[in-house]
């Protein structure tokens, strides 16, 4: 009952009018940085860290906690109109939303992310708060073995997943592996594939493959195939989603808020 | 990548912007030149092995050992009836290279030069020769005159100053500029 009054504690000290302002200011700006490319939450939020020295405590915490969501869902933002994810995270974004904004959708699939995000972040703040407690102790429990088991299902999830020939996706998968090996390996420090330049001893951005793959890649398709295209406007013919979308949406946002909280570990091969 | 080349094979001109067999193969012995570079990467890596059982050279072994059967498999894969399941990505048949060429030279000079020309002129370059690229593609006439030339420039001004100012006036990272002031 401790976490739970601590919990209640909390969202009263939140709903303060001036909090909750901040909250909406943290969101705004956390959003108008996340769109750009490259810059993902945690650096949204260590350039604003100097902010906490003129605003108190508490204030500066929920500000930066929505400046952390805002960043997390502004990537979305460009995903979705213009297939060019910003981080990691937004990736799929790109695949599904960027196909909607096509087909006039874009209001939808921009509703979608954005209710999704609301709704998984309070329901797994909620979540995590509760049961973090125990996570962490069986966290701490989980070895080398457990991260090389989990590793090797993302790897046959994204090859079955992704694509309908496994052979291509397999190709692909092990062509992202080779480019994650260029750098410093993690564990000895011996440096692969760098050819003596020290920039690639950081390693390939993901950033950059990112804007590469979506961004640069559909702008020299477009000039080797599609010039002669008639070019057709994706009229957007409505920023509300229809009963239709909200049915297939519901679903994918419990989805993604049961599989969140846990928080798979974002780590490199190595 | 050689998957956009263009098809000489007229009868899969049939089947879209497939790319032929022909292709197809390149690809997979492309894959296998990938592998073959990892491999001769890998010698020079050391491979002592710490408490974790295997050295900084396992998994570019890995790679290169998959990547290879992998091109093996996708030229087994084009030579014997071409890809499964290949998806008509759409677009035109044959690919018009000479746009391709307007566009890669403007991403190559923007990526020579941002350092000596700055953010907001580097990238203008780019925009403009991009555009000229795609006008081309498109079969627009009259790319060259100099209404349409200003338009590009002031358009891709346009573009890149407000980005630069965001990035250094705003957020206080340090962006390549023609001069030390943050504003060009």
């Amino acid at each position: 009952m401790e976490i739970f009054d601590a919990l209640m504690a909390g969202f009263a000290t939140a709903i303060s009018p001036a909090n909750l302002l901040w909250a909406l200011v943290g969101c705004a700006l956390g959003t108008a940085v996340g769109v750009l490319p490259g810059i993902g939450p945690a650096v949204a939020v260590a350039m604003l860290l100097p902010i906490t020295s003129k605003v108190d405590m508490t204030a500066s915490m929920i500000f930066f906690a929505g400046i952390y969501y805002g960043a997390m869902y502004g990537g979305s933002t460009t995903s979705i109109l213009l297939n060019t994810p910003g981080e990691t995270a937004s990736m799929v974004t790109a695949m599904e939303g960027n196909k909607m904004a096509k087909s006039g959708r874009a209001g939808a699939a921009l509703a979608t992310a954005a209710i999704g995000s609301f709704v998984a972040g309070t329901v797994a703040t909620v979540v995590v708060t509760l049961f973090a407690p125990s996570v962490a102790e069986f966290a701490v429990k989980l070895g080398p073995p457990e991260y090389f088991m989990l590793m090797v299902l993302a790897f046959t999830t994204v090859s079955a997943v992704l694509g309908q020939s496994s052979l291509r996706g397999m190709t692909a998968l092990f062509v992202g592996l080779a480019l994650g090996c260029v750098g410093m390996d993690q564990i000895s420090g011996a440096a692969r594939y760098t050819g003596g330049k020290m920039e690639l001893l950081d390693g390939i951005d993901i950033v950059l493959v990112a804007v590469g793959l979506f961004a640069v890649a559909e702008v020299l398709y477009a000039a080797l195939y599609e010039g002669k295209v008639e070019e057709s406007q994706n009229k957007l013919t409505r920023v509300y989603m229809t009963a239709r979308d909200w049915k297939r949406s519901v679903p994918a946002w419990l989805r993604g808020t049961l599989i969140g909280p846990p928080g798979a570990p974002r780590s490199r091969p190595s | 990548m050689s998957e956009l080349a263009p098809s000489s094979d007229p009868a899969a001109a049939d089947a879209g912007s497939v790319p032929s067999p022909f292709w197809q193969a390149a690809v997979g012995a492309a894959v296998v030149l990938v592998a073959a570079g990892m491999a001769f990467g890998a010698l020079k890596i050391p491979g002592d092995a710490g408490y974790g059982g295997v050295g900084p050279n396992f998994l570019p072994w890995v790679c290169a050992a998959v990547l290879g059967l992998c091109g093996v498999l996708l030229i087994r894969e084009a030579l014997t009836g071409g890809y499964r399941q290949a998806a008509d990505p759409g677009g035109a048949p044959r690919a018009a290279l000479g746009p391709f060429a307007w566009v890669t030279a403007g991403l190559l000079l923007n990526a020579a030069l941002i350092v000596e020309l700055g953010f907001i002129l580097g990238c203008t370059l780019c925009y403009a020769l991009a555009v000229q690229g795609l006008r081309r593609a498109n079969g627009q006439t009259g790319r060259l005159a100099p209404r349409a030339l200003a338009v590009d420039v002031l358009t891709g001004l346009a573009i890149s100053a407000p980005v630069f100012w965001l990035f250094t006036q705003f957020l206080a990272i340090n962006l390549p500029g023609l001069t030390d002031t943050g504003w060009l």
